[in-house]
């Protein structure tokens, strides 16, 4: 009874003469039994739909505006076609795809021996680690489900192509690196494993057939999106305002955003976007270097590279998350400081505007939610997860 | 738009809806146009613009969100097309809300209008340097 919900008010006629003609024409072509049950179900619904729309209940469905329902809109569809990468050309090639693959999960390219790509970016912990920072660094280890998605790669985007964010953990001392390949192999192998990671797509959510569902006007399908998800959902597209950068299909609208969290790191801070846009901008390996593919010139997304602008707001920003598959990759925030989707909102809720130090930009505010608020976007997240 | 066509003095040339939104000023008209013609919030577009008198010189192109206190993350590029046309890209809305253009135009009401017919990314035009700036802006509400 719990799911027992309706999007919209509908007439509990309605609801009932159709599913006792579905549940009588069942039964004369599949049998009597089968046809009993469907009466059955029929008065179940009837009495869900008859507790959805009693006035004043504590189950008071949320209606959209036409406003919040072209934002729950945007969120989809799910999932969304591929673009191939045009500065890779080993993208969506089925050799170039196992051969990744292989290379994903073998410890022999780490100068040690001892670490893969798999070690950090754990397939059975949504391809991250769980840890609130790995061993050696201050920024937690971020999911690799619809990676290929991203215009900016890393928590300051210090890269501009899936391939170049492969490179950098095999060139890293810090990390699996320095390197035993020469640079040409490297390259080959960095691509190799982008093309692998471009089919790391995260599965359709609870959210996606609700948001069809609204889409086709199928009430009865969207009835059965959790209320509190729906509330939460209110909140997101709402007063909360979390798809002003949240947003899209993705749940991110690529760029970067200071939220409040503390920059600072034992060895001074983690300037995020800021230092992320002097290593992009310098790189051999960026979309504008000898490295593409295309060439420059063809790649359409090589314009953004080129035109990017190195801005004082961009000190302590740090990339705008995608929130597919949220619930499976606590911890939470560039430097994994909040273990909980409901610390992620408390932290919202309660912002230190103090702590923002965005060049006098009026974006963020404390939210202020009560706990039942709290709960139903919890809820809403954890609906994006499967 | 009649209220921009009002306000604007009489030109050699006159630009049309359908070369895009219509701004004016003194001795200034402005098209502008976008493709897709509604930006997608997150994902890069371009602005097509056309100037009345033609070799008016479009200096500067900027979009800001007044309301969030910020601009876009990205330097846009423009591109002279020849005869008055322009080409801009670089430019990606991340923010849904009230966006801003600005356009700043250098122009000289004596100009003859089709007088600039080069291409290129230089803004450079015949346009006497002295000639005034005049900064047309419009706003556009991201959903």
């Amino acid at each position: 009874m719990g799911r027992c919900r309706v999007f919209e008010p509908v007439s509990l006629q309605t609801v009932a003469r159709n599913v006792v003609r579905k549940g009588v024409r069942k039964g004369v072509r599949k049998g009597v039994r089968k046809g009993v049950r469907k009466v059955v179900r029929a008065w179940a619904l009837m009495l869900c739909a008859a507790t959805a729309a009693a006035p004043a209940s504590a189950q008071t469905l949320p209606t959209f505006t036409a406003t919040e329902r072209a934002s729950i809109l945007r969120h989809g569809p799910w999932p969304p076609p591929l673009a191939r990468d045009p500065a890779n050309a080993q993208d969506g090639r089925a050799q170039a795809i196992a051969l990744g693959r292989r290379l994903f999960f073998d410890p022999s390219l780490s100068a040690e021996g001892d670490l893969s790509c798999a070690s950090c970016h754990d397939p059975a912990t949504a391809f991250q680690d769980g840890r609130r920072t790995p061993k050696y660094g201050t920024r937690n280890t971020p999911s690799l489900l619809d990676v290929a998605q991203q215009r900016w790669f890393g928590w300051g985007g210090a890269s501009d192509s899936l391939w170049a964010a492969s490179l950098a953990p095999m060139s890293s001392a810090n990390e699996m690196g320095p390197p035993r390949l020469d640079s040409a192999t490297l390259i080959q192998h960095a691509k190799a494993l982008a093309a692998y990671q471009a089919t790391l797509v995260s599965p359709r959510t609870t959210f996606d057939a609700f948001r069809d569902a609204l889409a086709r006007g199928d009430s009865r399908a969207a009835a059965a999106y959790p209320l509190a998800a729906q509330r939460g959902l209110r909140i997101f597209v709402g007063e909360g305002r979390c798809n002003v950068c949240h947003s899209g299909p993705l749940f991110s609208n690529g760029e970067f955003a200071d939220i409040g969290v503390p920059f600072f790191v034992p060895d001074g801070v983690d300037s995020g976007r800021h230092d992320g846009l002097k290593s992009l901008m310098t790189s051999v390996h960026n979309r504008l270097g000898p490295h593409n593919d295309a060439g420059a010139a063809q790649d359409p997304r090589a314009v953004l590279t080129r035109q990017l602008d190195m801005q004082p707001r961009h000190f302590g920003e740090f990339r705008v998350p995608g929130l597919r598959n949220v619930a499976n990759t606590a911890p939470y925030m560039h430097d994994g400081s909040l273990p909980t989707l409901a610390d992620v909102v408390r932290h919202y809720s309660e912002l230190n505007e103090e702590r923002l130090h965005a060049d006098g930009e009026r974006i963020l505010r404390p939210l202020k939610l009560t706990a039942e608020q709290t709960a139903d976007l919890v809820a809403f997240l954890q609906s994006l997860s499967r | 738009m009649a209220f921009v066509m009002a306000a604007v003095p009489a030109l050699a040339c006159t630009l049309a809806r359908a070369d895009g939104a219509l701004l004016g000023a003194v001795g200034l008209q402005l098209a502008w146009r976008t493709e897709p013609a509604m930006p997608v919030q997150g994902q890069p577009f371009v602005l097509f613009l056309r100037t009345c008198p033609a070799n008016a010189a479009l200096l500067k192109v900027d979009a800001q969100m007044p309301e969030h206190r910020h601009g876009m993350n990205y330097k846009p590029a423009i591109q002279a097309l020849g005869n008055g046309r322009w080409r801009v890209e670089g430019l990606l809305w991340h923010m849904s809300g009230r966006w801003e253009w600005r356009f700043d135009v250098r122009s000289s009401t004596s100009s003859s209008p089709g007088a600039n017919t080069g291409t290129g990314t230089s803004t450079s035009t015949s346009t006497s340097s002295d000639a005034p700036v005049q900064t047309l802006r419009a706003s556009v509400q991201l959903p």
